[in-house]
């Protein structure tokens, strides 16, 4: 009874219609050139606006008569910046191996994919630290010398504080249950 | 080598990786999105990047094993991106239990639903545990499953045998019912 339910059920899978039409090998070539064209566009592009970003900011923090609320704010986004760019890359470099998809087994794979975004969220202090105090010190100096009402100004402050404080308790709460998996992962 | 000698082979690999394993493969991509466009695109992306890897591929395993690692791996990061339609997840055994708890329901030969709701258990499991019944559905014995999986042996038998139970206890519930 088990052997026949058990064919029964492969029978099933087994003859499930086709749907998909075939591809040919032109196509296939065709396509992975296009994600390859596509995958450096995206590197191009993110290059560009990283540099975009790091002279906007580092212009402003050298530029002659900025105030030093609005130096410090630019210096400390730069310093972010150079972290998410540098996180960035390391990434593209692990995910841009076609061949390790096939030499890595489903195990290994999951648990590197999971170890990658776990010491992401874990490592997000890094760029956390320097990025929302840096906003908000921006955000405060260009207020500065106006006549802006108190409560303006602490709740600019208050919004960076708040928006630091809860990017980090989403990312411990993602590491939580990043390395919950992870754990989970090893026992098996 | 030169790089035409090299396509050329890595075409020849794909041909025959294709002929093979071509239907496990659209099988793969049902299971993995229940969208059928977006199926279709995993399916695609799954050729894509199966020929990519191929121009790496150094018989250090045999090309079924490699196959289906491309094809795993490819569908799971698809489906770990946080667009992605994937329901939250449950563990296997969860899974089985509800799937036993609805065959009643149905009626005996009716495969299209036998086969939805064999789908719909699958889009819920975990990544290794999708794996692992995907491989088992394709027939393939505990020593390829661990293989591709990096699982244990020990761990993929029970998994397996689990697997066997739940979906034998709903066909059988089902015969019973009808008789």
């Amino acid at each position: 009874m088990l052997n026949e339910s058990e064919n029964e059920v492969h029978v099933m899978w087994g003859e499930q219609p086709r749907e998909a039409q075939r591809i040919s090998l032109d196509e296939i070539h065709a396509k992975a050139q296009r994600a390859e064209t596509r995958r450096r566009q995206w590197k191009t592009a993110g290059t560009v606006f990283f540099i975009l970003l790091v002279i906007e900011n580092g212009v402003e923090a050298i530029w002659p008569g900025q105030n030093m609320m609005e130096r410090a704010g630019d210096i400390l986004i730069v310093a972010a910046l150079f972290d998410i760019f540098y996180e960035y890359r390391k990434y593209a470099g692990v995910a841009s191996s076609p061949a390790g998809l096939g030499r890595a087994n489903c195990v290994e794979f999951y648990r590197a994919y999971l170890t990658y975004e776990r010491n992401l969220a874990r490592q997000s202090s890094r760029y956390l630290l320097p990025f929302v105090p840096g906003v908000t010190l921006s955000l405060l100096s260009g207020v500065l010398g106006e006549v802006v009402p108190t409560a303006r100004l602490i709740g600019i402050a208050a919004s960076g504080v708040t928006l630091f404080l809860g990017i980090a308790w989403w990312n411990a709460q993602s590491v939580r249950n990043l390395q919950r998996e992870l754990d989970a992962l090893d026992m098996r | 080598m030169d790089k035409l000698s090299r396509t050329a082979k890595q075409d020849q690999r794909y041909a025959e990786a294709i002929a093979a394993f071509g239907p496990a493969m659209e099988r793969l991509a049902r299971a993995y999105e229940r969208d059928r466009d977006r199926c279709l695109d995993l399916l695609q992306e799954v050729q894509v990047a199966l020929w990519r890897s191929l121009a790496g591929f150094d018989g250090r395993c045999s090309l079924r094993t490699w196959v289906y690692r491309v094809a795993h791996n490819t569908a799971t990061s698809k489906v770990l991106r946080p667009q992605s339609s994937a329901p939250s997840t449950v563990p296997l055994d969860d899974s089985l239990e509800s799937l036993a708890a609805h065959g009643s329901e149905e009626h005996l030969l009716d495969r299209k639903r036998a086969l939805e709701r064999l789908y719909g258990l699958i889009h819920r499991l975990r990544p290794l545990d999708r794996q692992v019944m995907l491989l088992y559905l394709e027939q393939l014995d505990a020593a390829s499953i661990a293989e591709i999986t990096g699982l244990s042996g020990a761990n993929v038998a029970t998994k397996v045998s689990r697997i066997k139970q739940g979906l034998i206890r709903q066909f059988h519930e089902r015969k019973i019912d009808v008789e």
